[in-house]
């Protein structure tokens, strides 16, 4: 499948010095970014780097052929365990924060089991179906859940006297984690096991007939992926102070494959730019209507249709062929 | 003599049932033949909802409705497999990815053209006469609901398995490479099965409308409920997604009756069932 992966993570293992600096020079962007960006900007900053988060947990599943709607349970869940915790039981930041992510990652332990059963068109049968699964519970019991409306009111803590509250520091300790868990996933994708996840994509026959156990490694990285989606749903209900149904609704699982695909879902750096390009296209259309699903629904067939590797896998190859050209590429 | 409550649940549970098949039969259909699970499909029955409701508005006529709403989603399907996935043949996550950009531009269409708020179809008095079974009566609509999914049900038999399309249809599912060698037009007996598919879902959208109501919202409801249907009852086959449809019916109507904080989830526990022991479902033969 064209929509997948291609071999440009190979050439990525090594970072090359000329990616380095790169990669410095983006991060010197970003640290610089309050001083050139407005205010509305730097929230719009803020939601592209914890939306990425959640794309990860995409992502990083993608690079195994699975293809997952179903990501939205682990933000959920997460999401509403710190949600409840804080608000209704008044337990403190950093227990309800951990339970939060715990249960994020039981979740997947045990949904793992059910769903690495099912390959591509069905994997992403089920975990839609999962998905909607965890909304109507979301919606429906109430009790647990505050129903329609939610859960209100949380409010970042302040630590060691710095107040999160403040966008300002909420960006700069997104954008720590953010780097955190970008170089994190780049190594766990150069590892034996990540490119064993990928190889599982290519050839999932010649993985096992070389004693891998394929199972295994799907089901590991499933449950990586919805610690991912946990982290993302701990950042977001701080962030936005609710969680709600329409928080994880299919919506938020469609919005999540758009990105990823427009940017391109074999590298870390696609899904950025996708999330980047959707959230920034949304931000503008919404100015003249609330209809923008239309337009980004239009651009993901496009997509789809003529630039399956998305965004970032056409420029990589642009930019590859431009490398080789100057000779900066490293042969190996 | 028996609880008049369980007999009503199990009565709305059969209806449920037959408005699930309606749905569900299109869906098993096109994925037997294509192997491309259509997520616009719960969009395609929103639409044909949306349809029916504006055609009935405007001549009253309940039953052009209906075909007007089935014709109307047929065209759609058409475009979508014509122009859009025929592109990407063979590609399955690709084509099934499409589906799902397809139905968020249908979804968003259908709010901006009829709004959020929900709307219905009259239920047309000729069909809903007041029916006494087992000691209560019951709005004779839901009955005709169910029998007309009987009916869809037998029709797609005879086609299926007394037509010649309908043996060109299963060669198809059974093995596509070896129909196309021996001349048949593949891709136009794809086209042609969308068709159908989608035609189901726009009537399906239109009964659905009339005896329940339609929003943005119910898309995914029945779209998710049509793939539970099929992944208990077995993708591709027909006859499972009519097992399928009884079992989910049956307990979206009791769970709603009895459990309703969880009436949606429960829905749910016999596909993560069958998951378990048999993930090719009740009645399919292998999962690819």
């Amino acid at each position: 499948m064209s929509i997948n992966i291609d071999s440009a993570g190979k050439k990525n293992i090594i970072l090359t010095n000329y990616d380095k600096i790169i990669f410095l020079l983006i991060i010197i962007l970003a640290i610089l970014a309050p001083f050139y960006l407005s205010a509305f900007m730097l929230t719009v900053a803020i939601r592209i780097l914890y939306m990425t988060v959640l794309v990860y947990s995409l992502s990083f599943l993608a690079r195994g052929g699975m293809i997952s709607l179903g990501q939205t349970i682990f933000f959920g869940l997460s999401g509403y365990t710190l949600a409840r915790l804080l608000i209704i039981h008044n337990y403190s930041h950093a227990s309800a924060l951990a339970l939060g992510i715990l249960l994020a990652l039981l979740g997947a332990v045990l949904l793992g089991l059910i769903v690495i059963r099912t390959k591509g068109v069905y994997f992403i049968m089920i975990t839609l179906a999962l998905g909607q699964m965890g909304w109507g519970i979301a919606l429906q019991w109430s009790s647990l859940t505050r129903g329609d409306d939610g859960i209100i009111g949380v409010r970042p803590p302040a630590i060691l006297g710095i107040d999160f509250r403040n966008r300002l520091y909420f960006y700069y300790l997104m954008l720590l984690l953010f780097i955190i868990i970008y170089l994190l996933l780049r190594r766990i994708n150069s590892s034996r096991f990540g490119l064993a996840l990928k190889a599982i994509n290519d050839n999932p026959e010649k993985l096992k007939s070389l004693g891998y156990n394929v199972e295994f490694i799907r089901y590991i990285a499933f449950v990586i992926s919805g610690f991912l989606a946990g982290i993302a749903g701990i950042i977001f209900v701080y962030y936005n102070g609710i969680i709600n149904p329409a928080t994880i609704n299919i919506n938020r699982a469609v919005w999540m494959l758009v990105a990823a695909i427009l940017g391109g879902i074999n590298s870390l750096v696609g899904p950025l730019i996708g999330v980047a390009s959707v959230l920034l296209m949304e931000v503008q259309i919404r100015r003249f209507t609330d209809r923008y699903m239309i337009i980004i629904g239009t651009v993901f067939v496009l997509v789809i249709l003529f630039m399956p590797e998305g965004i970032w896998g056409f420029l990589e190859s642009k930019i590859n062929k431009l490398k080789k050209s100057l000779g900066l590429t490293r042969t190996h | 003599m028996l609880d008049p409550i369980i007999i009503m649940t199990v009565l709305n549970g059969l209806t449920q049932a037959g408005l699930l098949f309606l749905i569900a039969s299109g869906l098993t259909l096109a994925f037997g033949l294509m192997q491309v699970v259509n997520l616009a499909h719960g969009a395609f029955y929103l639409l044909g909802g949306f349809l029916g409701y504006s055609i009935f508005r405007l001549t009253s006529i309940w039953w052009l409705a209906v075909i007007g709403g089935g014709l109307g989603i047929a065209l759609v399907g058409l475009f979508m497999e014509k122009v859009l996935l025929e592109k990407i043949r063979g590609n399955l996550l690709s084509e099934t990815l499409l589906t799902i950009g397809f139905s968020t531009i249908i979804a968003d269409l259908v709010l901006f053209i009829w709004g959020g708020r929900p709307l219905s179809i009259r239920i047309p008095a000729n069909l809903n006469p007041r029916v006494n079974i087992l000691g209560i009566v019951y709005p004779g609509f839901r009955l005709f609901i169910l029998v007309f999914s009987i009916v869809v049900g037998v029709g797609l038999w005879v086609i299926l398995f007394k037509t010649q399309l309908g043996a060109m249809i299963r060669a198809g599912v059974d093995d596509r490479e070896m129909v196309a060698a021996l001349g048949i037009n593949i891709s136009r007996l794809f086209t042609l099965v969308f068709m159908l598919s989608a035609f189901l879902a726009g009537v399906a959208g239109v009964l659905g409308g009339t005896y329940l109501s339609l929003q943005v919202g119910t898309d995914v409801r029945y779209l998710v409920l049509a793939l539970v249907v099929v992944i208990i009852g077995g993708m591709g086959s027909v006859g499972g997604a009519a097992i399928g449809a009884l079992i989910t019916g049956l307990i979206l109507s009791f769970s709603g009756a009895y459990f309703p904080q969880l009436a949606f989830s429960l829905t749910f526990a016999p596909m993560v069932i069958i998951l378990a022991v048999k993930p090719s479902g009740i009645l399919g033969r292998k999962i690819i």
